[in-house]
């Protein structure tokens, strides 16, 4: 929670504090003053009459919020099939004069009960698509109900802001999206995400790759969710976004759009990515190296790989055994089998892993390291070889 | 006979009011905080939505969990438990059950089960346990490690699991707990939240009391409320606990405590820290304690350990009293043995808000308050009877105590009516209002008893856990439960 919010909390307690003191002393001057002698009774009973009071009255609101949910529900469920109805005829009826007719009782349902059009419409979008649903999203505008929802857009509940969006979100072509671009700078995530997803189903090139952009600024949360929605779009951004992202100067930036690709796991071609191997900061190496099998397979990037194998960065050397399995750099054997005697564990594993994906010229230094009294590296070479053959096994049952 | 009365009236007057403006300063804290929690949780909009929870699932960028199990004498639920955690909807986890040299045939139960095999996989960390007898993974395409080790207890084979986890995240579960599909994805937000830096260390959710939902499988399929008791009774104190404190105290990043029934830490912090410690039975509370201290020490490094508010994780309340007040002592040992060990903390701004105030409430009102209320029906009583304290001080302390009490439970049952909703049935409702205004004739008073007991078996040292005897979560358990 930013500041503003974590004082905006502080002061809603406060002011309950407040109101709550006022309380206690007005029924203690009212009841319990000249009635009870002990000063601190007194104020003690006032607080147990105050807070029963709150109690009580937070329950009857509860209740009587669920009685009027289930009212309007039921107000609902009477006008649904009709309303449906006179959507269905506005979006079917071939002869204009009953069309007009279904539309004048829209507009006065809209009038008045708009609740109940705004649900019918969004049930109905859901399961409809082509001429229709661009006859059904023109109504909507012209009775105002797309309006009530540009209007929530603007409220000061999040939670309406996100709901504004998911309807907006379902009318076609660019009705909606004016919006749903001002979204993207909505300051809660949930919104962006609701908006992002919303744009991403279009085809706009320029809207994919705001979206982009956004994904490799936001957080993790944010990129997870969308990461999924933009792997379609990969081969169109790797034209000019992603390059632009990785030529970009904030290194953060460069790691997230280096991440994005290697999640999508799609053969792209993305030359920027091979200069990235020689960068100066140690988490760009390394992300990069995880991608290399991904982008390219040039002569180039199996040297920078082999380089990255005797990186002293611990992460650049992970990520560049994993790299060289992956290619299947038979230059690297030698150097992995050097780090399968490594301190650190987790990097002897993963060169481990690496010499079973070379084909047998690894699978026979992993036995020689078996063989041999080194013991630790016995036991991650081991653990590589069974895992190696378990799968195969498994795919071969397959 | 007068000059007794002079002296021992004065005296028991004196100390019947000094425990009664604690326990007026204990509810009022606790009101306070009850309303912070009501605002921060209003402005809680972290919620997952479904759509967002659905990309979530099919994401490759989350963080991979290694879901850590430690499993002493489980052989009447491990499978099902296992089979609901390999099930749960996280798109890159693994389960590491850790079988802590168990002797009902809990491994044999697993081997044949899941078909596993002896693996050669090595553990990638250095912390100390007991012997690991094997390790053994599936023939099948099924991402569980099944560790085998000596008897050591939890701790001990919770480092062992982390020894064999391979993924940044480690989630910790008791073997008997039941965790709601998305459980994982909820507790992952505040780590996927993070911006820049990796400032989330741990994250936990709300636990809740299983007795009167029906269970299938190792999942919840219906939400009910307890027909026993004492389970209800239970059922309101886990409310009041998670509703009514944590938020609170993850709004002023001081919790401390994840429960030990599902937490999610981020495993660098937890080997950074040096693991779970052995000799302690709250080695939950324990290491929460232990990651503030470490992050907060010399300037503090910014972190976050946060309480979710999401209901993530059912556990079976005990149905006895004799459970109960084993799963009580040993709860109440773990608070004590925490706050000695980490002493230092107590007061010193170094630890911030952790030092300043959670550590004192702890110590003030967690430790202390059972015997202080204790201490207050005693004198109360005993005075009333003897004539040395008179009626409206009588009625003054039981208001603050017992009155208060009953505001308090029906306030946390009303937070959750308001905001988590999870029990459909007004009747459940109700029964669970009933349990909030009848816990606090009796049962409160019994665990104070038990509690200030706890604290005396704590000073003198004891750290035996109890028999943790096992056949099945629908059937009766002696020491069932995490802490809340």
């Amino acid at each position: 929670m930013d500041r503003r919010t974590n004082l905006t909390i502080w002061l809603q307690t406060l002011t309950v504090l407040v109101v709550y003191g006022a309380a206690i002393g007005l029924v203690h001057r009212v009841w319990f003053s000249g009635v009870v002698d002990s000063l601190v009774l007194a104020l003690v009973l006032a607080f147990a009459v105050v807070q029963s009071i709150a109690i009580a009255t937070l329950l009857l609101a509860l209740v009587v919020s669920k009685v009027i949910v289930g009212r309007r529900e039921r107000r609902f469920r009477k006008v649904e099939p009709v309303v449906r109805d006179l959507l269905v005829d506005w979006m079917t009826e071939p002869e204009p004069s009953e069309a007009e007719r279904a539309r004048g009782e829209i507009e006065s349902f809209a009038d008045r009960q708009p609740d109940a059009v705004e649900r019918c419409a969004v049930d109905l979008i859901a399961s409809i698509s082509g001429s229709e649903l661009v006859r059904l999203s023109d109504l909507l505008v012209e009775i105002g109900i797309v309006e009530r929802w540009s209007r929530r857009f603007r409220s000061r509940d999040p939670e309406r802001r996100r709901m504004a969006v998911n309807r907006l979100a379902r009318l076609p072509g660019e009705r909606g999206n004016g919006v749903l671009r001002d979204a993207l700078r909505d300051p809660e995530a949930s919104v962006r995400i609701e908006a992002a997803r919303a744009l991403l189903t279009g085809d706009g090139i320029a809207d994919i790759e705001r979206i982009f952009h956004l994904a490799v600024t936001e957080s993790l949360l944010v990129r997870a969710v969308l990461v999924e929605d933009l792997r379609p779009h990969a081969i169109r951004l790797a034209e000019q976004a992603i390059p632009r992202a990785l030529a970009g100067g904030d290194p953060r930036e460069v790691v997230v759009a280096l991440e994005m690709i290697e999640a999508w796991q799609k053969s792209l071609s993305v030359p920027a990515v091979a200069p990235l191997l020689r960068h100066p900061r140690p988490e760009v190496r390394a992300r990069a190296l995880r991608v290399v099998p991904y982008v390219s397979g040039s002569v180039e990037v199996e040297g920078d790989t082999l380089a990255g194998l005797a990186d002293p960065h611990p992460g650049v050397r992970l990520a560049a055994a994993r790299a060289a399995g992956r290619i299947g750099i038979e230059a690297a054997i030698p150097a992995l089998e050097r780090l399968l005697h490594s301190r650190d564990r987790e990097l002897a594993v993963a060169a481990a892993y690496a010499l079973a994906e070379l084909g047998d010229g690894g699978a026979d230094r992993l036995e020689a390291a078996v063989r041999s009294n080194h013991s630790a590296g016995a036991a991650v070479a081991l653990e590589a070889l069974e895992r190696f053959r378990t799968d195969r096994l498994r795919r071969a049952r397959v | 006979m007068s000059g007794v009365y002079d002296l021992l009236a004065p005296t028991f007057q004196w100390a019947t009011k000094a425990i009664v403006a604690y326990m007026i300063g204990i509810s009022l804290i606790y009101f306070v905080m009850m309303i912070l929690g009501f605002f921060a949780l209003r402005r809680y909009h972290g919620r997952l939505l479904r759509s967002e929870r659905d990309a979530l699932f099919r994401s490759s960028i989350v963080p991979r969990i290694s879901v850590l199990v430690p499993a002493y004498n489980e052989a009447g639920t491990i499978l099902d438990s296992v089979k609901a955690l390999l099930t749960l909807r996280y798109p890159n986890h693994e389960v590491v059950v850790v079988n802590d040299g168990s002797v009902d045939g809990t491994l044999e139960r697993l081997i044949e089960e899941f078909r596993l095999y002896r693996s050669s996989r090595v553990p990638t960390g250095d912390l100390d346990t007991s012997r690991i007898r094997a390790v053994y993974e599936s023939l099948d395409p099924i991402p569980l490690v099944v560790v085998d080790k000596d008897n050591g207890g939890k701790s001990d084979a919770l480092n062992a699991g982390l020894n064999h986890s391979r993924a940044p995240i480690v989630a910790v579960v008791d073997a008997d707990s039941i965790l709601e599909p998305d459980s994982l994805l909820h507790v992952m937000k505040p780590f996927l939240a993070d911006g820049e830096v990796d400032h989330t260390l741990a994250s936990g959710g709300i636990v809740r009391v299983a007795n009167g939902c029906r269970i299938e499988h190792g999942r919840i399929v219906e939400v009910g409320a307890p027909s026993s008791v004492l389970a209800g009774f239970q059922a309101i104190e886990y409310l009041r606990a998670f509703l009514g404190g944590r938020i609170a105290y993850s709004f002023l990043n001081s919790l401390l405590v994840i429960s030990g029934a599902f937490g999610v830490f981020r495993r660098t912090a937890v080997v950074e820290a040096g693991g779970f410690l052995l000799d302690t039975v709250g080695e939950d509370m324990e290491l929460v304690v232990r990651l503030h201290r470490r992050w907060r020490r010399g300037g503090g490094r910014d972190y976050r350990i946060v309480f979710v508010p999401e209901p993530v994780s059912w556990t079976e309340a005990p149905e006895s009293f004799e459970v109960l007040n084993r799963q009580r002592n040993r709860w109440q040992r773990g608070l004590v043995e925490s706050l000695w060990r980490h002493r230092r903390m107590m007061l010193n701004p170094r630890y911030g808000v952790v030092g300043m105030f959670a550590f004192p409430y702890f110590l003030l009102f967690e430790m202390l308050g059972p015997t202080v209320e204790l201490a207050g029906y005693l004198l109360t009583g005993v005075g009333l009877a003897a004539g040395f304290v008179p009626l409206h001080l009588a009625l003054l302390f039981f208001f603050v105590s017992v009155g208060f009490g009953v505001l308090l439970s029906l306030s946390s049952l009303l937070l959750e009516e308001l905001t988590v909703r999870r029990y459909p049935r007004p009747a459940d409702v109700g029964r669970l209002f009933l349990a909030a205004v009848v816990e606090n004739f009796g049962l409160r008073q019994l665990l104070t008893v038990w509690r200030t007991k706890a604290l005396f078996d704590a000073l003198r040292g004891d750290r035996s856990w109890g028999e943790m005897e096992r056949v099945g979560f629908r059937a009766s358990k002696p020491d069932a439960g995490a802490a809340p």
